[in-house]
């Protein structure tokens, strides 16, 4: 006997299964529709390389798509969201079989038959159970507990979805147990379906049947409901994710360059977005993969300090601008009033420090810095429209190579009476010491310069400076968007540094490193760079210094975020702390890729600012665990924090003091 | 409103060192060269003119050697039409009547209504230029213009800048020469795509010597040009618990004020004593 399927009853004088096709084709014709306008939106933006080092991308889709990797930091919904992805791989492939089963009556999935099939059924309700108690706990968070960081997000759709999945649970329980009840049934233990059996039990057969009927359609109808409203709402991400995953980018640190296929500005006319389309595909791809989680704002140091900046909120209005304007501008059917550009506040657009707290902790991977630089880069490449104090950074920058203005001549003044060479002195170094416009001009800084060039001389490393004919790095000026003046001073850099054979570099300056490191090969420069705390790390290690003095202090270490973040080096700076005699490190709140910023990132050093201090916020963080002093490994972190201890009134009290003092301090 | 901008590439006023592309290194003779920044604003004022008149072209003239085409780049990005570059290789300029008089003899055949200038170079503080040209050309001057309206029917209405914050408002006929205060306006800084333009837009070229003008030989010539003598100077910073009066006392006698009262000194115990004493004798304790 067949075993009883609702697909093979007539409904209103139709084959059941008439129905079932109808559903398909009309859910999948609009599924597609949707998506194939999502598609022409994506394929719209320029151009983007992202095929490189396919297992690498393979893996980071495992780790962090099926294993759902950084979901976790935030541990109760994390727990809750892998509960219900992982129901939805496995339900998945149940969905298909009850599709299949309302096409053809009672056919089934050729591998859920048999022994495989049981152990399939068992996994599925307990599943479906988890995921039920998933969706009633998340609808409770949101609802009840309102987390801060879903603030602004669409909440309609959030509880509509968190609604569809439950009915979809709910009625597949009916359904299995309904048939349980009529004797067709799966085997084994299905707690789920069992459940709903035993409520039913009492029925008799033409009400189990109706049950079941009921059941199915709704979840059938269900099915395709929430299929359909994927692409129109935040749960695309559903669908895109794993993609987004598997596209990301790969290299830290490095801006995308003016186009991907002509990183040269000599090789362009525009530069930076200003309609949706200049976007390339993959951001295009991010916008619809953002959950609205607000993980990214929640950890972004702007919005702590009050800044206008929410990450979440430019993804979602870049989105939606896309969905509104993005096709209507290329099909010409209604030119936009506005370019893209305009659409988005200057003071967002101001606010952000670059710092990529936003980026480590989306759990899709989607890159905000990108899409903030490429809207300054046309505000200020292309309109000339900026803060005014920026201005005299840039044409300090141009005219003297350097944004202080101090100019070329003064660059080796730090290092008078030192016995330091230039390369153009003694061509001969195995290392480059590259000291930046901070640790050449500022006074505080240039003690850092003395004490980097010390361990240096203390260790008999055959080094050298290029002195005054060293330019500025240009990382503010590719950061506030001045790409232009940003190519001009790295071009010139990397023909002194190919002048005299550079290869190997070790700097004191995390954005020099960063520029040196990851920029510099877009426009033809590939060096070998050191950060001076992974340079220290590595003579430690190989005994050329020994640090004798103790310096009994408790020591509060702050991670610059182009050290760490931008460029994975934690353990370096800790391991050369920890090499000094009688320090003692303490971890401050918000440590290692969790680091609050110092606020000087993103062109903010030369930036005026209102309210709130990030400098501020960042030092009471630091303190709140006494530390005797506090330490980092980036010049302007160390102005910042200065300035911050300073503003708090504790100047004579906490020292600040970059790595490379104290390990100077402690040599013999 | 046609314009044309006289504009001068000067030495920059403190630098000291530079960078050179044809070496790709220093340029140890140690001189960077910009825009004089009141030729800037001049070049602004021409340039918003034409924006906000809706019609005409600017042009940016030069007389200098072969290095001063960067500073005609500059003003091509900045937002000029046209750049005329007068080949001198004379690096002095002292003669100002014949650096004058070239710029008459070009601008002479020109179709314009206004010439600007900056009210002076910040190299040697001259500031003739604008006002020798004018009289070359028959033309009225205004010096120090720190606003301009809009032109109405061959007339400008005007404003300069006059010390303490003064400003003299008159009107002039057009054609005439402006020289500029830097009050005026601030220069916007150039767009990629004005910089691109620059660097393609062709320059026309004019040697300095194919021009018969008037020289001024006997009349002016320089005898030296020299560099400060710097002459370090002790400043002396008053006593902050000074009062008001004997701060300026400190300042214009430039020495040091005597404190009123006595300074007390020695170890500890003997201050306290002397405290002691001095609370004593003002009657604060007792005893």
């Amino acid at each position: 006997m067949q075993p009883y399927h609702p697909a093979s009853e007539s409904i209103l004088g139709y084959p059941g299964f008439w129905y079932a096709w109808l559903i398909l084709a009309a859910g999948l014709g609009f599924f597609c529709f949707s998506m194939l306008k999502r598609y022409r939106l994506l394929r719209s933006g320029k151009r983007d390389p992202r095929l490189g080092d396919i297992g690498s991308r393979i893996s980071g889709m495992v780790l962090h798509g099926f294993l759902q990797k950084r979901q976790t930091r935030y541990r109760f919904s994390g727990i809750l969201h892998i509960i219900i992805f992982w129901g939805f791989l496995v339900l998945g492939i149940h969905a298909i079989d009850l599709i299949a089963g309302g096409l053809v009556p009672g056919s089934e999935l050729p591998f859920l038959t048999g022994g495989f099939g049981s152990v399939y059924s068992s996994l599925r309700d307990i599943f479906a159970l988890a995921v039920l108690a998933a969706v009633m706990a998340a609808g409770y968070r949101r609802i009840v507990l309102r987390p801060a960081r879903y603030r602004d997000s669409r909440h309609f759709e959030a509880y509509l979805v968190l609604f569809l999945i439950a009915v979809l649970m709910v009625s597949d329980m009916v359904f299995e147990g309904s048939k349980m009840g009529l004797g067709s049934g799966g085997h084994g233990f299905q707690p789920a379906a069992s459940l709903a059996y035993a409520i039913f039990s009492g029925l008799e057969t033409e009400m189990l049947k109706r049950v079941c009927r009921w059941s199915y359609w709704l979840h059938l109808v269900c099915f395709f409901f929430l299929l359909n409203l994927l692409p129109l709402s935040k749960h695309f991400h559903i669908i895109t994710a794993l993609f987004n995953l598997f596209f990301r980018r790969l290299e830290t640190g490095a801006v995308k360059p003016p186009r991907w296929e002509a990183m040269d500005m000599a090789q362009v006319d525009s530069v930076g977005v200003q309609d949706f389309s200049d976007f390339t595909w993959k951001h295009i791809l991010d916008f619809y993969s953002c959950t609205e989680c607000g993980r990214c704002t929640d950890n972004c140091p702007a919005s702590a300090v009050d800044r206008p900046l929410s990450p979440k909120q430019l993804t979602m209005n870049l989105r939606d601008y896309g969905y509104r304007n993005g096709l209507s501008r290329l099909q010409e059917k209604e030119p936009a009033a506005n370019h893209v550009v305009d659409a988005i506040p200057d003071d967002v657009i101001w606010s952000c420090t670059t710092c990529g707290a936003c980026e480590r902790e989306c759990p899709v991977f989607i890159e905000h810095i990108d899409k903030i630089i490429e809207l300054r880069r046309h505000r200020v490449s292309m309109e000339s429209r900026f803060p005014p104090e920026i201005e005299q950074a840039y044409r300090h920058m141009e005219v003297f190579g350097d944004a202080f203005g101090a100019g070329a001549a003064l660059r080796d003044d730090w290092a008078r009476g030192e016995q330091i060479n230039t390369v153009a002195e003694c061509p001969d170094v195995d290392v480059l010491f590259w000291v930046g416009c901070a640790g050449a001009f500022d006074s505080r800084l240039q003690q850092v310069s003395l004490s980097f060039s010390r361990i240096l001389k203390h260790a008999g490393v055959n080094f050298g400076i290029l002195g005054s004919e060293e330019n500025c790095c240009g990382d503010y000026a590719r950061r506030t968007g001045n790409e232009y003046l940003f190519q001009m001073l790295a071009k010139r850099n990397i023909d002194v540094l190919g002048k005299y054979r550079i290869k190997e570099i070790v700097t004191t300056c995390p954005h020099g490193y960063n520029a040196l490191k990851n920029e510099y090969p877009q426009l033809g420069g590939n060096f070998s760079v050191w950060h001076a705390s992974e340079f220290i790390a590595k003579l430690v290690a190989e005994g050329r210094l020994t640090l004798s003095r103790p310096l009994e202090r408790s020591l509060g270490y702050h991670d610059p975020c182009y050290l760490g973040r931008h460029n994975g080096i934690y353990d370096a700076p800790r391991s050369v702390l920890e090499s000094i005699p009688g320090a003692a490190l303490v971890e401050p709140p918000r440590c290692r890729d969790k680091s609050f910023c110092c606020g000087a990132g993103g062109g903010h050093y030369w930036m005026e600012s209102t309210g709130r201090r990030m400098n501020d916020e960042r030092t009471d963080q630091l303190l709140s665990v006494s530390p005797d002093m506090l330490v980092t490994g980036c010049p302007y972190c160390l102005i910042m924090l200065e300035d911050g201890v300073e503003s708090r009134d504790l100047k004579g009290q906490v020292q600040v003091r970059d790595l490379t003092e104290l390990v100077a301090d402690s040599l013999k | 409103m046609n314009s044309i901008v006289c504009v001068k590439q000067i030495r920059h006023i403190y630098i000291q060192n530079g960078y050179s592309p044809k070496t790709k290194g220093i340029v140890h003779d140690g001189v960077v060269y910009v825009l004089s920044p009141y030729d800037e604003t001049a070049l602004e004022a021409a340039i918003r003119l034409r924006e906000e008149t809706g019609s005409g072209t600017v042009t940016v003239v030069t007389v200098g050697p072969a290095r001063a085409e960067e500073a005609l780049r500059w003003c091509l990005a900045m937002g000029a039409d046209k750049a005329i570059h007068l080949l001198d290789d004379d690096d002095q300029h002292a003669d100002y009547w014949k650096t004058a008089s070239l710029l008459a003899e070009v601008i002479r055949p020109m179709d314009y209504d206004l010439l600007f200038f900056g009210k002076k170079a910040l190299d040697d503080e001259a500031g003739v230029i604008g006002t020798y040209v004018g009289e070359l050309l028959g033309l009225p001057v205004v010096t120090a213009v720190a606003r301009i309206g809009l032109p109405a029917s061959k007339r400008l209405e005007l404003e300069r800048a006059l010390d303490r914050g003064n400003r003299e408002s008159l009107t002039c006929s057009l054609p005439a020469v402006l020289t500029v205060d830097p009050k005026l306006n601030r220069p916007r800084y150039p767009t990629f795509p004005g910089r691109r333009a620059a660097q393609a837009a062709g320059i026309r070229q004019i040697d300095a010597v194919a021009i018969q003008v008037q020289k001024t030989a006997g009349r002016m010539d320089t005898v030296r040009l020299a560099a400060p003598k710097l002459k370090p100077r002790k400043m002396l910073a008053p006593d902050s618990n000074l009062s008001q009066a004997d701060q300026l006392k400190f300042i214009m006698t430039g020495g040091m004020a005597k404190k009123k009262g006595g300074a007390i000194g020695g170890d500890p115990k003997q201050m306290a004593g002397s405290i002691i004493e001095f609370l004593r004798e003002k009657g604060v304790i007792g005893g």
